[in-house]
């Protein structure tokens, strides 16, 4: 095999080009990378949401917790069920919740439409990742509300003690609230009974419920949902919840690497260029090295491995571009918003991994064709140039 | 010049055609991408230039639809519409339509000759009750017909299904995928099943006002009225309303705009690489041409209208790619509450192909002037 170190020295004789080249790697892996951060960051914040052992109760065949409706009679029934956990005072681990939704942005032309939640005090035993920043929980008959982390750092002007008009009253901001960084802090919550009362809800009745479920009794719960017909409900663990509501990230990676690939192509392309430059410039040496013995096989491999050291040089500039971008421009702190949910940018290992792999991949079928190029050319001809 | 800058080209067929191919690709995103905002604004321009006002109650449980009758009331208003908006879908939740139910007003609101429709296009909505107005690009997606019978169902209920007859089909410049129906068959299909009336229950109320310079009157008018009442109301031009309705996509337009200019870089890049090393390889020509006595100016025109060439091929072939795989215009799904649509029109695919060929020129420029440095004597010592 020709040794690594004729490739290096032949980058470093046309280093221009070879640094162009891989800088068009490099804006397509950085593409890439930034992608993958905000897809990741998007899917943990969703996925952090969904509770250990915590199960969502909705009503049957309802996608979302707005279009679903639980009644009186069904949560009476539930509370008996021996599979939901219970706290110290035996009471069952289970919060009944309301959702309504409202626009908060302050700005009539922009719409931040976020859900305000109705709990009861339950709801702090069910949801235990979840605390007090500041202020404090939401008190029943006071119209209060707890704004979530993010919420607050994206909405300063939503500061504890401020009031905001929603529906039939005017409600206070009592605190604000943490919860890992998931989805619940692009939430605001409040007194089940308060809001209930407010949007003078005439069946008792609430949008879903969320319960700890004792281990190892989900397919006894599941089965008893299933059998009686008093129960039209439909029971899955938060994370498959969760995990379900990230889907639509799943459309903007496909998105993105649609345009990522478009991309890869044209850098293909260009690394084409380049590889088919250095062979026809290289004539003689390809002749010497064949000359000296070495086979087709070997100068084939050498050029695949010299437009690899390009492409994967690319891809670690382009990595190093992405992490200083996002630093220079505050993309770690800045709160992005796709549809209800905020979320940050969290450049992570499968980022960086799939930036590599992109990388590599532009170097192998940029220097494909003009290596088999090199490969065939005769030796007679080649030494004859010289 | 030009018989002799395309003989160049052609010398190294396989480079020009590899650098007009990454153009073209570049091209073909970028005239994508920024036909996404372009469509977009094209639909709010157009909302601007009618008389119509959205009263929504964002901040409440509901909008009731009698608010309609105050407003009709006030001065300046000449008709008021409740509709109501469904999310419902096709076949699949794979294909969400966003459906609004009308009220009879509806053609007081909006006019024939506003979409471009025959005459009382609007009025046969009344006829029967399972009539619809459909937008052309919606009915070319699923391949619909007028008086053909479609299904759309609640999402999360298949027993919640309604059935409709497209009547009108509406022209894709204004409203390329509504789809409009008679909002009495969603409410008595809600009460039948679910036993709630909605009736009373509007997604938002369309005005109508009767001159422009009224409008920001009739929209304080209308706020104030329902001030401290059980919904206060908060009413935007209509303009505003899909703007507004935009800006719940969050920082897509930014996204768009970033991955557009780090596409051009990359045009820049590899079109720059691929015309330094053309450059580089035609030195002694370069040499020969000045010692015969062609300027330096002839020489950067032959070198730059190569670099245009090349940029001018593969940008009118990525432009036109995008032009007819796109031209018809597509939805977005359920984005933007319906109004979600993208369409590469004339102007966007020329202005793609005029920023593609700008940026494999400006490619060309370090090189060219590189050659021009080039002393012929200097040169031929290299040739020699």
């Amino acid at each position: 095999m020709i040794p690594i170190r004729y490739n290096l020295r032949s980058l470093m004789v046309r280093r221009v080009t070879s640094a162009m080249t891989a800088m068009g790697v490099a804006l397509v892996v950085m593409i890439l990378f930034i992608l993958f951060g905000f897809i990741g960051g998007l899917q943990r914040t969703l996925l952090m949401a969904g509770g250990t052992g915590n199960w969502i109760v909705l009503s049957k065949g309802a996608p979302a917790e707005g279009a679903s409706g639980i009644g009186h009679e069904a949560l009476n029934l539930l509370r008996v069920r021996p599979e939901i956990a219970t706290d110290d005072s035996g009471a069952p681990l289970m919060s009944p919740e309301l959702i309504a939704g409202l626009n908060i942005a302050p700005d009539k032309r922009r719409r931040q439409f976020t859900y305000l939640r109705g709990v009861r005090p339950i709801a702090h035993e069910v949801h235990r990742n979840m605390r007090l920043v500041n202020g404090h929980w939401p008190i029943r008959g006071h119209s209060e509300w707890v704004i979530g982390q993010k919420l607050a750092a994206r909405f300063p002007s939503l500061a504890p003690g401020t009031t905001f008009h929603y529906g039939r009253r005017t409600w206070t901001i009592a605190g604000v609230f943490s919860d890992r960084d998931s989805a619940r802090e692009s939430e605001m919550w409040t007194d089940f009974d308060d809001l209930n009362e407010d949007a003078q809800i005439k069946e008792s009745r609430c949008n879903s419920v969320r319960l700890v479920m004792r281990p190892g009794m989900a397919a006894s719960f599941k089965q008893a949902l299933a059998k009686d017909p008093r129960l039209p409900l439909d029971a899955v663990t938060e994370a498959d919840f969760y995990a379900d509501q990230a889907k639509f990230a799943d459309n903007l990676r496909s998105l993105g690497l649609v345009v990522a690939i478009t991309l890869a192509i044209g850098a293909v392309f260009g690394g084409m260029n380049t590889m088919y430059a250095a062979v026809a410039r290289r004539g003689r040496e390809l002749g010497v090295l064949r000359a000296l013995g070495f086979d087709r096989s070997s100068v084939l491999l050498s050029f695949v491995l010299e437009s690899l050291i390009i492409g994967l040089a690319g891809g670690a500039a382009g990595e190093a571009l992405a992490l200083a971008i996002g630093y220079a421009i505050g993309l770690n702190s800045r709160q992005m918003s796709v549809g209800t949910f905020l979320f940050s940018y969290r450049p992570n290992a499968t980022a960086a991994a799939a930036g590599i792999a992109m990388a590599a991949i532009i170097g192998v079928l940029g220097g494909l064709m003009p290596a088999w190029r090199a490969a065939r050319i005769g030796v007679i001809d080649s030494l004859r140039e010289a | 010049m030009l018989v002799i800058a395309i003989r160049n080209l052609r010398r190294q067929l396989r480079r020009t055609i590899l650098t007009a191919l990454t153009v073209a690709l570049a091209t073909f995103i970028f005239t994508i991408l920024v036909s996404v905002p372009a469509s977009m604004d094209r639909i709010i321009d157009d909302a601007a230039k009618g008389l119509r006002l959205i009263v929504t109650a964002p901040n409440a449980y509901k909008l009731p639809v009698r608010y309609r009758e105050a407003i009709k009331g006030l001065p300046h208003v000449t008709a008021c519409a409740a509709e109501i908006q469904w999310g419902a879908i096709y076949q699949d939740l794979r294909d969400p339509i966003i459906a609004f139910g009308v009220d009879s007003d509806v053609g007081l609101v909006y006019s024939d000759a506003e979409y471009q429709l025959p005459p009382d296009a609007i009025e046969t909505l009344s006829h029967d009750r399972r009539n619809a107005m459909i937008g052309s690009v919606l009915m070319r997606e699923h391949k619909w017909h007028l008086g053909q019978q479609i299904m759309l169902r609640n999402p999360g209920d298949p027993n919640l299904t309604l059935t409709f007859i497209p009547v009108v089909e509406v022209p894709a410049k204004h409203a390329p995928n509504a789809f409009i129906f008679r909002r009495e068959l969603l409410d008595e299909a809600v009460k039948k099943r679910y036993g709630v009336d909605i009736t009373d229950r509007a997604s938002f109320l369309a005005v109508r006002v009767d001159r422009p310079e009224n409008i920001s009157l009739v929209i304080d008018e209308i706020d104030s009225r329902f001030h401290n009442s059980e919904a206060e109301t908060e009413t935007l031009t209509e303009s505003d309303a899909i703007a507004n309705g935009m800006s719940a996509l969050g920082n897509v337009r930014g996204i768009i705009y970033s991955l557009c200019a780090v596409v051009l870089m990359t045009v820049l890049l590899v079109a720059a690489n691929s015309l330094a090393m053309m450059v580089r390889e035609r030195v002694s020509e370069v040499a020969v041409m000045r010692a015969l006595g062609f300027g330096r100016g002839h020489v950067a025109i032959m070198l730059l209208g190569e670099a245009a060439m090349i940029g001018g091929i593969g940008a009118a072939a990525g432009a036109a790619m995008a032009r007819v795989l796109f031209g018809g215009g597509i939805t977005l799904g359920a984005v933007v509450g319906g109004a979600g649509y993208m369409e590469v029109r004339p102007e966007v695919a020329l202005e793609g192909f005029i920023v593609a060929v700008a940026i494999t020129f400006l490619s060309a420029a370090i090189p060219v002037i590189g050659a021009l440095r080039i002393r012929p004597a200097l040169a031929f010592r290299q040739v020699v």
